[in-house]
């Protein structure tokens, strides 16, 4: 599981030039549409550090991601902009502190109980915002003016561009660093073998709600960024779909690599995207390429990478 | 006589009316090494489980230097400095064996900030992982735990047993599955070990048992049938009959 | 009889039928997940196609008997076929490729439904022979037909129980998964057995959407609401557990048959408020011990 210091590094840098040169020749709708894709690989990246690395299994993380959208909306005056720099951090905090509450109720179950039992969570957020007038029900709600930043306009679709591959660059290395410390050490050993760790005196309990809340941070921070992108927030934000598509998007990039979620949001969203330009039934072959991944890929598109550089899958 | 560094007195487990450890009191001292026999489905497993923590007591206490542990969490026990290792291996597969001892030690650390360090700058973290594994005497290079011979993976499973630095060593059969040599050696590891700490030893093989044991507990059907020095319990005429049968 | 207990008679009565209707879905899912160890997300598709199947067999002979009759070994070889095709190579896998390949099957479900039947609502028309109202004090009656959805469902329980309790597969079923050797050496074929179950889930599912169409009415997400709910009773219940799965089942149906009733501002939550209360207090599901993973 370790960053094999050979061509992986040398990759993802060329991507990374490649991304910050894209808006001299793409037009404005790819670059929101790949904002929008830099944003959903900030919360796969998230949802990864729980599944990939403390083997914790959420189909309720988006929760958080909602949590994000919805304080960005609260804090917002509603024809004015709001303040960027007060309003990202409070809603990271709040996220933050939800996914804190949550994981200490959460954390005790295990397996596919913990996976339902997350679930249940992001509906109850779901129903709770659907049946709220003043949340703005199912109808939901919108932020008319993006936050002001004081240097970037966030309108500018370039600007709000950088901004997402910022977003999305900060999220890959603060994880990439973290997962080499001791304690990224020990959520690995504790996805590897649990018991072990706690028979050798780790309090494993500990570690994995601090994994849990420092990941729901970080998608409060996509939801937040997704309500400034398009400025409508509804509570299909805290739905099931998009728990199970950012699911999608790490198992099927490769999970426990964290460049793997990043593949996994690129190829998903554009697999939907020119896919439903085809057929208006267009899921049929996206639910065929899932199939056809999981049978034939069993390392995830970054698994494909690895093998085409020769090592072991 | 030498204060027992951790003292087990009437400890029991009950499943719901199987009594799989019934009343079983023994004391471990420092500098010796206390083997527990007997034939399978004797408890022997469960009375580890139930000192090391992974299982709570129906009954009984046990001491460790002044401090009452039944009941506390596996993870706090070890803390205190019981390590134990297990009959079938228990390591972290996908890890090097360098690894598994690293992340062993780093327990010893605790909470805090500290935490954030990077593993590479952790020098007494890898100086105490490269110490456990000279003392079993396994040189894995950087092969993954999980494709390590069994020997070499039960020579693992004890050097990360010794990288939290413990004070008692709970040994769960630990020459099980190992050939002549493998078990020579490890037998004499397991003498060395006993001379800094207070080791318990549950074992089938009786040549090493009786070579290096410094006391014997004999447990039949979750009970102690006798406690003694190797040649009392050798010549006891009850342990033959249940469990070493025929003329020794 | 006064009219506010025959009410409350006709929730109970209402909840039950649900409760038992649901358990026909959660007790294929968890025999699936707690025997073959494969989470099947797309347990709710199975439903849906039994809806749909149902109705457009009823259009074809005029009658929902008829076409439960044609459309329920035409499941059970489509469970067959899925069985052999896609979940086999899922056994040995982790649990988040099965996740991930059924939710694939879901979308692929989804749009051929749609490519074959269209994304209309439909309506099918209860039986003949259940087409009347049992008369109960003043101005309320209790359709027949949803006596007769739950006399069915409790049929197949005491049916399923049988199986379990009496029957060669049921002692496979009994000895699960992590007794795969024991199993074996009862004289009894794994692979057989996997395969009798998978298909047992997919009938029982299917059958559900096909007695429910009537008063459900069939529409395009129907699957995907009834999957949620059936992964809620199975979490409730403990994986692997009928008993579990049938407790859970009529536990979620009275509850969200009453929730809807008495605090329809928190329809919805009032089902996962109860999964998280039980989860909380026995994070392995009711009668969930051994087969927690």
């Amino acid at each position: 599981m370790k960053a094999r210091a050979s061509v992986e590094p040398v990759l993802l840098a060329l991507a990374l030039v490649a991304l910050v040169l894209f808006p001299l020749l793409g037009a404005k709708f790819y670059l929101q549409l790949f904002a929008k894709i830099m944003i959903m690989a900030v919360f796969a990246m998230s949802l990864d550090l729980l599944v990939g690395y403390a083997g914790l299994v959420s189909f309720g993380h988006a929760a958080f991601y909602g949590i994000g959208a919805y304080m960005l909306w609260w804090l917002s005056p509603q024809y004015a902009a709001a303040n960027f720099w007060l309003t990202l951090p409070a809603a990271m905090a709040a996220a933050a502190l939800a996914a804190l509450a949550i994981g200490l109720l959460v954390l005790r179950c295990s397996g596919i109980y913990f996976i339902m039992v997350t679930l249940a969570f992001a509906q109850m957020f779901f129903y709770f915002a659907a049946g709220s007038k003043f949340f703005g029900g199912s109808d939901g709600v919108y932020v008319y003016v993006k936050p002001a930043t004081g240097f970037l306009d966030l309108g500018d679709a370039a600007q709000f561009y950088y901004l997402a591959l910022a977003a999305m660059a900060g999220t890959y290395l603060l994880l990439r660093g973290l997962i080499g410390t001791l304690f990224g050490r020990a959520l690995l050993g504790i996805k590897s073998n649990e018991p072990r760790m706690r028979s050798l005196g780790f309090s494993t309990f500990g570690y994995k709600l601090a994994a849990f809340a420092l990941a729901g941070a970080l998608a409060g921070l996509a939801g937040y960024l997704d309500a400034a992108q398009y400025g409508f927030v509804n509570p299909d934000l805290f739905g099931w779909r998009l728990s199970g598509m950012a699911l999608m998007m790490v198992i099927l990039g490769g999970m426990g690599t964290l460049y793997g979620p990043i593949l996994g949001a690129f190829a998903l969203v554009l697999l939907q995207d020119t896919l439903s330009d085809a057929t208006k039934h267009w899921l049929l072959p996206l639910g065929l390429f899932i199939i056809l991944a999981v049978l034939f890929l069993p390392r995830g598109l970054s698994g494909l990478l690895r093998r085409a550089e020769g090592k072991s899958g | 006589m030498v204060e027992p560094v951790l003292a087990a007195r009437g400890l029991s487990k009950r499943f719901g009316g199987l009594a799989a450890v019934d009343g079983v009191s023994l004391a471990l001292r420092a500098g010796w090494i206390h083997a527990v026999i007997g034939p399978n489905g004797a408890g022997k497993t469960t009375l580890v489980n139930l000192i090391s923590g992974e299982l709570e007591p129906s009954a009984g206490s046990v001491m460790f230097e002044d401090l009452e542990i039944a009941g506390l969490p596996p993870a706090r026990i070890a803390r205190l400095g019981i390590a134990r290792s297990y009959q079938r291996v228990n390591i972290f597969p996908g890890f090097s064996a360098h690894e598994n001892c690293r992340l062993a030690a780093q327990s010893r650390l605790g909470g805090g900030l500290r935490l954030l360090r990077p593993v590479r700058a952790e020098r007494d973290l890898d100086a105490a992982a490269r110490h456990a594994l000279r003392l079993v005497g396994l040189d894995a290079g950087g092969r993954a735990a999980g494709n390590l011979s069994h020997g070499e993976q039960r020579q693992l499973e004890i050097a990360m047993t010794l990288a939290i630095s413990p004070k008692v060593l709970l040994l769960d059969e630990p020459l099980a599955g190992m050939g002549a040599s493998e078990s020579a050696r490890m037998t004499k590891l397991i003498k060395k070990l006993g001379k800094d700490h207070a080791i318990l030893l549950v074992e089938h093989d009786m040549d090493a048992v009786f070579s290096i044991a410094d006391q014997l507990t004999v447990m039949v059907e979750g009970k102690v049938l006798e406690t003694g020095k190797p040649g009392q319990i050798r010549k006891s005429r009850a342990v033959r009959k249940a469990y070493l049968g025929g003329p020794a | 009889m006064s009219d506010s207990f025959v009410f409350f008679l006709i929730q109970v009565l209402n909840g039950v039928q649900e409760g038992l209707l649901l358990f026909l879905v959660a007790s294929g899912l968890t025999l699936i997940f707690g025997i073959l160890r494969v989470i099947n997300l797309a347990h709710g598709s199975f439903y849906m196609l039994g809806a749909y199947l149902a109705y457009a067999l009823t259009q074809l002979t005029g009658n929902l008997f008829f076409a439960i009759l044609l459309a329920v070994p035409l499941a059970i070889v489509f469970g067959l076929a899925l069985e052999a095709l896609l979940f086999r190579p899922l056994y040995a896998r982790d649990h988040l490729y099965q996740v991930l390949l059924t939710y694939g099957l879901i979308l692929v479900l989804e749009e051929t439904r749609s490519l074959v039947f269209g994304d209309d609502v439909h309506g099918v028309d209860v039986p003949h022979f259940l087409d009347f109202s049992i008369h109960l004090t003043g101005a309320l009656s209790y359709p027949a037909y949803r006596l007769g959805i739950s006399a069915m469902c409790l049929i197949i329980a005491g049916g399923l129980w049988l199986l379990i309790q009496k029957t060669r597969l049921g002692m496979a079923i009994r000895a699960g998964a992590s007794n795969r050797e024991m199993v074996q050496s009862l004289g009894i074929d794994i692979a057989w057995v996997y395969r009798a179950v998978f298909a047992l889930g997919v009938a029982l599912a299917a059958f559900a959407g096909m007695i429910a169409a009537p008063v459900a009415s069939v529409f395009p997400g129907m699957g995907n609401q009834i999957l949620i709910i059936s992964f809620v009773v199975v979490v409730i219940g403990g994986i692997g557990s009928i008993k579990g799965a049938f407790l859970g089942s009529l536990l979620i149906g009275l509850a969200d048959t009453f929730g809807q009733v008495f605090a329809p501002q928190l329809a919805g939550m009032t089902v996962y408020v109860l999964m998280a209360a039980v989860l909380l207090w026995r994070p392995a599901g009711l009668f969930g011990g051994r087969a927690a993973r």
